[in-house]
Parts: C-alpha cells; sequence; structure tokens
C-alpha cells in the first residue's frame, strides 16, 4: 500500500464507512423512485415492491445514519490490533446496520399495508416525529449515541460483542431517528427530505445533548417545506 | 432545604446539571460559574456594608505542604465567639476537617507543563484541559488539570462520602469556590508560564456552545467559552501567575500520541475497592511496538495506560495505580512505579444508565513510560503482560467499583 494511503488508514480507519454512505448517496439519486403523488399526478400513488423499497431503506440508512456512527468507529478501530482495526469495524457496522435492516422490514410493511405515502402522510409523520422529540425516550436514545462500552481487543467475544455494541447504537439510532426515517420513506427517499433529515441528525449529535425543543421546532419546519415541496413537485 | 420551592421543570433543564467536565470546556465552564457566584455574593457583601472590591479568595495548596491542609477557617466548627462557623461542613472526610495534609499525588501540577490545551476524543495522550468534545456534563475521559489536582482535591476534601465528592453537591461546600479559585487561577499560570501555551483557535471552543446562567440581579444571560478567556475584561486579576514548579521541571512533555498503537487490554471488567486489586494486562507484539522495545532507539517514546468504562452505583475512594507491583506488596515501598492516582469524583453520575453518557463511566489515560522503563531493568521483567495494582486511599466503606477495560498503548 502506498505510504500515504497507509497513513490514511492508519490514522482514518473510518474511511471506508465513509465512502460506502458516498455511494448510497450516489445510489439513491441515480435510482430514486419519485412519487406520483402531487396533485398533477396522472395516477394514484405508485409504489415500488416490498423489496425494492427495503433495499432502499437499508440504502437510505447507509447515506444518512453511517456519518453519525464516524465518532464510534474510530473508537472501536483503535482500541483493537491494528491486524483487526477493519474486522472490528465491520463488526460495528454490521450489527448496526442490522437492527435498521430489521426495522426497515416493520417500516415497509406497514407503509405497503397501508400505502403511506404522499405530502400529507409526509408532514405528518414529520410533525409525530416533532412530538417524538419532547419524549424522554428520545433524550434518552440521545445520550446513548456517545455512550461507550469496553469490549475485548481480539477473539471471537470481541466479534460478538462489538457486533452487539453495532446493535445498542443502532437501537438508540432508531429510537431517535425511527419516525424521521418513516417520513423519508414515506416521502419516495425525497432528496429534499432526506437532506433535511440528514441537517437536523447531524444537528442533535453534534449537539452531544438532547435539545428537545428546539429539535421539535426544526421538525415542523421541515414538515412544512417537505410537505410544499412534494405536493408542487 | 425543606419546604423550599424549587424552580420550574423548565428552568431546571435549562440551569441544572450543565456543569463541564471531563471536556475542553471544563475551565470555560467554572470560571463563568465562579464569576456569576462571585457576582451574587460581591453585590450582597456590599448590601451587608461591606467592602466594594469584594472578590472570591483562591486556595493555593500546591503551594507548600502547610497549604495542603484545609484552612482553618473552613474547618473549625466554630469561631472564636463560639457561634456556629458558616463555612465549616460536617459532609466532609475526617482527615480534610481533622487538619491533615492532601498527598503530594493530589496536588501535583504536572498538568501545567502539557503544551496542548486540549486533545482529540479517543486518544489516549494528554490534554492540560481535556478532550475536544461538545455540550459535556459527565463521564468520558478525565485529563490534565481536570483530573490533578481539580479531582484529587474534590475527593481529599469530600472523602468517599462528602458533599465535595459528587456533582451534585460539591458546591455546596464552600471550599468548593476557593478550590476552582485556584483551579481557575491556575489556567492563568499555564497561559503566562510558556509563550506557546495558548487556549483552542477552534470555533467550536470558542462560540460554539452557550451556556446559560443567571446574574446578580436574576437576569438570564449566556456565555460562550471566548468570552471567558480574559480575566481582565471579566474585572479581576490574580495575585500570582508565577510559575510554582521548580526550575528544571518546566521541560515540555510529549502530547497527543501519534497513531497510538494498542499493545494489550484485559478481556473482562474488573472489580476494584474492598482493598488492593490487581489485573494482569496481556501484551503483544505488533508491528515492531512492544513494551520491550521502549526506550530504545526505535519507537514507541510514550506507554500510557488506559482505564476505560469505570463504573459504581457507590460512592467509591480514589485509587493509586502502580504498574508491575503484585498484590499484597507495599506499594509505597516502589514508588518508581507508581501510575497516579484517580479520583472517582463524578463517578455515580457517570454509571448512571439514564444519565447524559447512558452510563459509561469515568476513563483515564496514565502515562507509565518512566514506570516501565524501570520495570524493565528488574529482575522478572516479564514483557508479555503488565501487572496493574488499584490501591484504595481512605476508603471509609468497601466500594464496588468496575473498570471496563484496561489497555496498554504506545505511541
Amino acid at each position: 500500500m502506498l505510504p500515504v494511503l497507509q497513513r490514511i488508514d492508519n490514522e482514518r480507519p473510518e474511511w471506508w464507512a465513509l465512502l460506502f454512505s458516498a455511494f448510497a448517496w450516489f445510489g439513491m439519486a441515480l435510482h430514486m423512485v419519485p412519487l406520483q403523488v402531487g396533485p398533477h399526478a396522472h395516477h394514484p400513488a405508485q409504489f415500488p415492491s416490498a423489496m425494492t423499497q427495503w433495499l432502499q431503506w437499508q440504502a437510505m440508512i447507509v447515506a444518512m445514519m453511517l456519518p453519525f456512527l464516524l465518532w464510534q468507529i474510530r473508537r472501536v478501530a483503535a482500541g483493537t490490533f491494528r491486524y483487526r482495526r477493519h474486522l472490528a469495524v465491520s463488526c460495528l457496522i454490521v450489527g448496526f446496520l442490522g437492527v435498521w435492516a430489521v426495522a426497515g422490514l416493520f417500516a415497509v410493511m406497514v407503509s405497503s399495508i397501508w400505502s403511506i405515502g404522499g405530502p400529507v402522510a409526509v408532514g405528518l409523520l414529520l410533525v409525530a416525529s416533532a412530538g417524538w422529540c419532547l419524549t424522554p425516550w428520545y433524550c434518552r436514545a440521545t445520550y446513548a449515541h456517545h455512550s461507550t462500552r469496553p469490549l475485548p481487543p481480539k477473539g471471537w467475544h470481541a466479534v460478538v460483542r462489538t457486533v452487539q455494541e453495532g446493535a445498542r447504537l443502532g437501537q438508540a439510532c432508531i429510537v431517535s431517528c425511527g419516525p424521521l426515517m418513516l417520513a423519508c420513506l414515506a416521502s419516495g427517499h425525497s432528496v429534499v427530505v432526506m437532506l433535511g433529515g440528514l441537517v437536523l441528525t447531524w444537528r442533535e449529535r453534534t449537539a452531544f445533548e438532547p435539545r428537545p425543543r428546539g429539535q421539535a421546532r426544526w421538525h415542523l419546519v421541515l414538515a412544512a417545506v417537505a410537505t410544499v415541496t412534494l405536493w408542487t413537485v | 432545604m425543606p419546604g423550599e420551592v424549587l424552580p420550574s421543570a423548565s428552568e431546571q433543564a435549562t440551569y441544572w446539571n450543565r456543569c463541564q467536565h471531563n471536556s475542553w470546556f471544563f475551565l470555560a465552564w467554572h470560571r463563568m460559574y465562579l464569576h456569576i457566584f462571585e457576582e451574587i455574593v460581591a453585590a450582597e457583601v456590599l448590601a451587608l456594608g461591606g467592602p466594594a472590591d469584594w472578590a472570591l479568595p483562591y486556595w493555593n495548596y500546591s503551594k507548600s505542604q502547610g497549604e495542603r491542609r484545609l484552612p482553618r477557617s473552613f474547618s473549625k466548627p466554630t469561631d472564636a465567639t463560639g457561634a456556629t462557623n458558616p463555612l465549616f461542613v460536617a459532609q466532609r472526610s475526617t482527615e480534610a476537617n481533622g487538619g491533615m495534609q492532601a498527598d503530594a499525588a493530589d496536588v501535583d501540577l504536572s498538568a501545567l507543563k502539557i503544551p496542548n490545551y486540549s486533545i482529540p476524543v479517543n486518544n489516549p495522550g494528554k490534554a492540560f484541559c481535556g478532550a475536544e468534545t461538545g455540550f459535556h456534563h459527565s463521564g468520558g475521559s478525565v485529563k490534565g488539570i481536570d483530573a490533578v489536582p481539580h479531582g484529587n482535591m474534590h475527593g481529599f476534601v469530600g472523602g468517599q462520602f462528602g458533599w465535595m465528592s459528587a456533582f451534585r453537591t460539591a458546591a455546596l461546600d464552600p471550599v468548593f469556590w476557593v478550590h476552582h479559585a485556584n483551579i481557575d487561577r491556575l489556567w492563568e499560570v499555564w497561559l503566562k508560564r510558556n509563550a506557546a501555551h495558548a487556549n483552542p483557535a477552534n470555533p467550536l471552543w470558542r462560540t460554539g456552545v452557550q451556556f446559560a446562567f443567571r446574574d446578580a440581579a436574576g437576569t438570564a444571560v449566556q456565555f460562550a467559552s471566548e468570552d471567558v478567556v480574559s480575566t481582565v475584561v471579566l474585572g479581576f486579576q490574580y495575585d500570582d501567575v508565577s510559575d510554582p514548579l521548580p526550575a528544571g521541571l518546566g521541560v515540555e512533555e510529549s502530547v497527543a500520541m501519534k497513531s497510538p498503537e494498542l499493545l494489550g487490554a484485559t478481556e473482562d471488567r474488573i472489580r476494584i475497592g474492598g482493598g488492593s486489586k490487581s489485573a494482569s494486562v496481556p501484551t503483544v507484539q505488533v508491528a515492531g511496538a512492544t513494551v520491550e522495545s521502549l526506550g530504545g532507539s526505535d519507537e514507541p517514546s510514550q506507554v500510557h495506560l488506559r482505564l476505560e468504562n469505570i463504573t459504581s452505583n457507590q460512592r467509591a475512594p480514589a485509587f493509586d495505580v502502580y504498574v508491575g507491583v503484585n498484590e499484597g506488596v507495599a506499594p509505597s515501598a516502589h514508588q518508581s512505579k507508581f501510575a497516579g492516582r484517580i479520583a472517582m469524583f463524578g463517578l455515580t453520575e457517570a454509571s448512571e444508565p439514564a444519565g447524559p453518557n447512558a452510563g459509561s463511566g469515568l476513563s483515564y489515560d496514565l502515562d507509565v513510560t518512566e514506570a516501565v522503563k524501570t520495570l524493565r531493568t528488574q529482575p522478572g521483567w516479564d514483557p508479555g503482560k503488565l501487572n496493574v495494582l488499584f490501591v484504595p486511599v481512605h476508603e471509609e466503606q468497601e466500594a464496588e467499583v468496575y473498570v471496563g477495560r484496561i489497555s496498554v498503548f504506545a505511541a
């Protein structure tokens, strides 16, 4: 490996997770399936298959949520031996994405059964997400994003417990951001809603503390913007 | 106080549990707190006919051995007339109120030698103040002056169960204010003692986080770190910011560990407390970096011991940490293997599952480079493992404390 790449690999072991996320954004932009939901739609809302929706859900999670795991990825990589850093990072990501994948199955199922989609549904889900920010569960999950648990440095114990650590962080992420992600799903993975959600999540994670009222207010702003945008597009 | 009406939930959320620890905001937030407190007390002093230039005193416990005793104005239950001394608090360690001196390890000023104010989160290296976090109330890695003398003196005064030993009660003890005034003074000392010492230029530190207070008039005010970097602007100057370190001890030490390499770590958590307890950390050779190669022409030049995720739901005493010393051996005979004293200030708060760091606990990084160099010269040295001994200091009641993981890093 070139020395410069080796240095990046040493100092930024999370690089490939970031790349993974960038690819997911690219893929989402390329293969986004716009919903025919606005007042100018010629047909009733058209939904892709459940499998496609689920794959899009996972791509959305990789795109939007993985960047917020970078701090934890760095921690896990630094806490193990150099030769197994990428294994440890993979275990963490598998655990994290694993719980999101299960949550995605439920989300897609519910979304398909009740045909949840369209500007009004997205707006209502974001209003519900704003309300969710005011609950103690949201606050507790926000704290958990920055929490750590000790991990063994090597061996099968380390593999299992690192996957569990990823799942623990994934669960916290689902609790704090699940409603927002549902709104993104209902919007047909609208770039406007996803970027808005990304900014809101970034705001939440970089604060290191829950700011429920401020966060709820911004969710309401996003609800208004998303509804108007989806209605007019 | 019984019957006292507490502020509304909204007020509590805005102003309570906001103190910053284990973070680069530690010094700035506490200066804001001292400034507001001083303003409130000064207004009261003036209203009672006192001097207009009243200011908070500081307790310079590192100045001499005699200064390591709690000042008598705080330790005597009554004054000369027999009246109750309002500065006396019974909820302190018997040692502190009894006139015992703090140990040298409690008032050590080695933190003044650290050239960098802060350090990236997760780096096991040193920082004068703390890690580059966002808002950070409790838990995390305790570094530099936040650890010693700050945390240790909280522990010395509060003991295992006193007010000074817990976040929520520390400021009820009047000693808190003179202790923190000294910590604040040491920030000025650090800045003055070397032209290279500087506060962070990072906007996240300077203006990125605003902290809310109420001033002497009860008006809501907000400060960012940038607002308190100058004591002159705040209206005061310390009378003594001279360098307290003896000549020859002012050499700047190495700072952030570049590419820290894990050499070994324990698999499971270790229980400490209830007497001396030891743990063995298996160390390995990785990419040429071994504990054995320390001090040679090759790297590593630093070895750090990281004690992660220290948790307990009980109040605990401080612990003296030694490397290469076994359980049952008198550690006092092994001062060259002393790694440091770790205070348990804020331990229970940092261990609360529903708390601000979701029960992650405290972490400490101790520089054991010199101790390991000493170990290597001794018969029976085994580079394949590093024994770590935890000795409780003035343990009043057996505490059940867990160290989630002990790691050895080299760089």
